[in-house]
């Protein structure tokens, strides 16, 4: 797979150098460790805003209320 | 289209994390946090360590992108002034689109992160500060007006306030108190600074106080301010919303102030090493740390033993 896309890349006429795809991989390394953290933090915070009301209430509701 | 060299294509960018990073102003930063988490902290109402954990961080990231919009436009001037030279854009490391996008994209996730999870006041202000810090202040007061400092600082004092309407959904007197602190504190702080820079390099690409109006109307301004300063150190306690023991050391860290700033005024520059500048400046950043700490610890005071410190011995 690796091999295929680099040549790929070689096809298109660049070949990027050992500190241009160091750097790229950090970026994109830096990224991903972004994405999880958003969804982390709303996975969070939506815990915290709704997690005990949702325990709160009766699991089959018997037309009490 | 002509067939390209297939070894060196010098446009693919080699920007790293951490010049991204370091276009968020990491220092500026600090100070963020620290003044965020004492207005969030010092204000009344039940705080969620999950929520207003994800409070600071979205107050950070929203500085740090009014930071890195700032770059952007200033890579100009940056380049010229050896205190910002070696920043990201004019080295050459982030082009100046790289920072603008990363400046908008995270200008909008913390503010809509901020509005969703905490509150839309706070949303709505961390906003206003960004577009007040990247747009007024950086695109236009910095370069056309020497009082860019004083405009400027209302960007830093935003923080305080954005943490306590985080927790009570409001501006209020006491938020804006906060403001007023780190507002009226920046100017002596900077002047301070800029007095003997000035003289160190006479570098002013930008309008400065001591440049632009002179140094005697610079410690003259110093002096008033420093003199607005000391009753508002003061105001939290006035306000109720700290105790006696921040009271008597804000009363004192204030008065310290004036006095370091009332010799800088007195000596006007003939001292030629301007150590009462020197001096006060290092004094400055004492004096904010110093009294958002303590108000920080008496809140924690307040909040875990159900008074402020030392409230017990004025009876109240």
């Amino acid at each position: 797979m690796e091999s295929r896309e680099a040549e790929l890349i070689k096809g298109e006429g660049v070949t990027l150098t050992a500190a241009q795809q160091r750097a790229r991989r950090n970026r994109n390394v830096a990224i991903g460790i972004c994405l999880f953290a958003m969804v982390a933090i709303f996975y969070a915070a939506t815990v915290v805003k709704f997690g005990p009301r949702l325990m709160d209430r009766p699991i089959i509701s018997l037309g009490t209320k | 289209m002509a067939m390209t060299d297939t070894s060196h294509h010098s446009d693919i960018s080699l920007a790293e994390p951490s010049h991204y990073i370091a276009l968020m102003k990491p220092r500026v930063m600090r100070l963020v946090v620290f003044t965020a988490v004492a207005g969030l902290i010092a204000a009344p109402g039940p705080l969620n360590p999950v929520l207003s954990l994800i409070a600071i961080i979205c107050i950070t990231i929203g500085a740090g992108a009014s930071g890195a919009l700032n770059m952007w436009y200033d890579a100009d001037i940056d380049a010229v002034m050896s205190r910002t030279t070696n920043r990201p854009v004019p080295q050459g490391l982030v082009t100046s689109d790289q920072a603008l996008n990363f400046g908008l994209i995270m200008s909008v996730l913390s503010v809509v992160t901020l509005g969703l999870l905490v509150n839309w006041v706070a949303g709505g202000l961390l906003a206003f500060t960004i577009f007040f810090y990247a747009v007024i202040y950086t695109m236009w007061l910095k370069r056309s007006t020497p009082q860019n400092i004083v405009i400027g600082g209302a960007a830093g004092a935003f923080p305080p306030m954005i943490g306590w309407a985080c927790v009570t959904g409001t501006i209020g007197l006491e938020g804006l108190a906060l403001f007023a602190i780190i507002f009226i504190w920046t100017p002596p702080h900077f002047w301070a600074l800029a007095l003997w820079k000035m003289r160190d390099y006479d570098d002013a690409h930008v309008p400065m106080m001591p440049n632009v109006a002179g140094e005697k109307s610079t410690r003259n301004q110093m002096l008033a301010y420093s003199t607005l300063l000391a009753p508002l150190s003061v105001a939290p306690w006035v306000l109720g919303f700290a105790g006696p023991a921040f009271g008597v050391l804000s009363a004192l860290l204030g008065a310290a102030f004036l006095w370091l700033t009332f010799k800088v005024w007195q000596d006007a520059g003939r001292s030629e090493k301007l150590l009462h500048e020197k001096k006060l400046f290092a004094f400055s950043i004492f004096y904010l740390f110093a009294l958002f700490g303590l108000l920080i610890v008496d809140a924690i005071a307040l909040r875990t033993t159900g008074s402020y410190l030392l409230a017990g011995l004025v009876g109240a």
